[in-house]
C-alpha cells in the first residue's frame, strides 16, 4: 500500500470467497497514485473493498481532496486548466490467473459558462503490454452541476492482465477545461471507484 | 409513516435490550475542498434511544463557504466534503440515513440560487441515495432545510460485513454569476433508521 497516503481502511469481508484462493495467494502487492489532483502529501483517501472474503478488494475507491479540480479564468494560471491524477496498481495472483477492470465509477462536477467546454478522461492499460482504452465525460456550457459516469465492460472487463506477465495496471485520469480560456470555468473529479476482477486464463492460450 | 414523525431514532423492529451496545465510531475520515484536514469537521452520533442505538449524526462545519462575486475565483462557487464514516454496532443490525436538515447561512440575491447535495452509499459502488435542498434568493438568513428520502429509497448498510458509510456532500451556488453571494454550510444533520438483519 502506499503509506504515504491516509489508507482509510480496509474493510474485511466474512461471506465465503467466490474462488478458494490460499490466504495471502492473492493480494494487491502495490497501490500508488500521483498528480497535481492527488499530490504527494495530499489528502485523498483510499478505500479497499474485499466484498468476498477472498484476500483480493475488488474495489477501491479514491476521494479526492479539493485539489482535483481544473479552473480557468482571470487570475488563474493556465496550469490550472488541466489536472491530473495516475494510478498504479500491482496485483498478486496464483499461476493461471489473470485481472482486469471490469469498470469504473466517477463523480465530480463541472462549472461551465457559455463558450467553455470541461473534460474528464480515463485511460486504462496494462503498463507495456495493450493498448489503452480510454473513456470520457465531455460538457459545455452552460452546465453547473454534478456529473457521474459508469464505465461499465458488461462483465468482459475493459482491459486484462497478460497471462504468466507481471504488469502493473496504469489507470490515468484527467480533467482539462476547453474552449475560450478567458472564461471563468471550473471542472473537478471527487470520487473514483474502479472494480477489479479476475479469470483463469486459457488453457495453452496466449496472452490476450 | 407515522413512525416517521417520531423523535429519535427510528426502529423498525422490537429492539432488543439484552444483546445491544451502544453505537459508535470507529472512525471518521474526510477530504474535499470544504473540510481541510485539520479540524474543520466534527462528527457526532445523537439522539440515543434507551438501547443505544442513534437516530442521528450530526457533522459541523467550521469553514465550509461557497461564495461568488467579482474578484471571488470560480471555483470557490462550490465546496465539497467528502467522507468516510466506520460504526462500532451491534451484530445482527443495519442502517440506513433517510433524512438530512441542513443547517447554515445564505446570502443569494435574487437570481441566485443555492444547493446543497448528499449522497451516500455503503460498498462504495454500489446504489446510492441523494438527499438535496435548494435555497432561492433573495435570502439574506440563517436556514434550515430539510429533505426526506421514502423507504424505498433507504439504502441499507450490508449486514455481516464492517462497510463503511460513504458520504459525499456539495454545496454551490447557481444562477447568475455577477453578483456576490454566499452559502455557509454550518451543519448537516442526518436521521437514521435502524432495523434487524433478516
Amino acid at each position: 500500500m502506499s503509506a504515504r497516503k491516509r489508507l482509510a481502511l480496509l474493510a474485511v469481508a466474512a461471506l465465503a470467497a467466490s474462488e478458494a484462493f490460499a490466504d495471502g495467494a492473492a493480494h494487491i502487492k502495490g497501490l500508488t497514485f500521483n498528480g497535481s489532483g492527488c499530490p504527494l502529501g495530499g489528502d485523498t483517501i483510499l478505500q479497499l473493498l474485499d466484498l468476498d472474503g477472498d484476500g483480493l478488494p475488488e474495489q477501491f475507491g479514491l476521494l479526492f481532496s479539493g485539489d482535483y479540480i481544473a479552473a480557468q479564468g482571470p487570475g488563474v494560471s493556465i496550469v490550472e486548466r488541466r489536472r491530473n491524477c495516475n494510478l498504479l496498481v500491482s496485483v498478486t495472483l496464483p499461476d493461471g490467473y489473470q485481472f482486469g477492470v471490469a469498470g469504473a465509477y466517477h463523480e465530480g462536477y463541472a462549472d461551465l459558462p457559455v463558450g467553455a467546454g470541461g473534460v474528464q478522461r480515463t485511460t486504462y492499460e496494462f503498463v507495456f503490454h495493450f493498448d489503452p482504452v480510454s473513456r470520457e465525460t465531455a460538457l459545455t456550457g452552460l452546465y453547473t452541476g454534478r456529473y457521474a459516469r459508469q464505465d461499465d465492460s458488461g462483465g468482459a472487463g475493459l482491459v486484462w492482465s497478460p497471462c504468466g506477465l507481471d504488469a502493473p495496471l496504469s489507470i490515468r485520469t484527467q480533467v482539462f477545461l476547453e474552449g475560450d480560456a478567458s472564461l471563468p470555468a471550473a471542472m473537478s473529479l471527487d470520487y473514483l471507484a474502479p472494480t477489479l476482477i479476475w479469470r483463469r486464463c486459457e488453457p495453452g492460450g496466449a496472452a490476450r | 409513516m407515522m413512525a416517521l414523525a417520531l423523535a429519535g431514532p427510528l426502529l423498525i423492529a422490537a429492539p432488543a435490550l439484552a444483546d445491544t451496545d451502544r453505537v459508535s465510531i470507529r472512525s471518521l475520515d474526510f477530504a474535499g475542498s470544504g473540510c481541510a484536514p485539520q479540524g474543520s469537521l466534527t462528527g457526532r452520533l445523537v439522539d440515543f434511544n434507551q438501547d443505544g442505538f442513534p437516530g442521528g449524526l450530526s457533522l459541523s462545519f467550521s469553514s465550509y463557504v461557497a461564495r461568488q462575486g467579482p474578484g471571488v475565483s470560480i471555483v470557490e462557487r462550490r465546496r465539497n466534503c467528502n467522507l468516510v464514516l466506520s460504526l462500532n454496532l451491534p451484530r445482527g443490525w443495519q442502517y440506513a440515513i433517510r433524512s438530512v436538515r441542513y443547517h447554515g447561512v445564505a446570502s443569494l440575491p435574487r437570481s441566485v440560487s443555492g444547493l446543497q447535495q448528499s449522497t451516500y452509499q455503503y460498498p462504495f459502488a454500489s446504489q446510492a441515495a441523494t438527499l438535496e435542498a435548494t435555497l432561492r434568493g433573495p435570502l439574506m438568513a440563517r436556514f434550515q432545510r430539510q429533505d426526506r428520502l421514502q423507504p424505498p429509497e433507504w439504502v441499507w448498510s450490508p449486514c455481516n460485513r464492517a462497510t463503511p458509510l460513504n458520504l459525499r456532500t456539495q454545496i454551490l451556488l447557481t444562477g447568475s454569476r455577477g453578483q456576490f453571494a454566499s452559502l455557509r454550510a454550518a451543519r448537516h444533520s442526518y436521521g437514521l433508521v435502524w432495523r434487524r438483519c433478516t
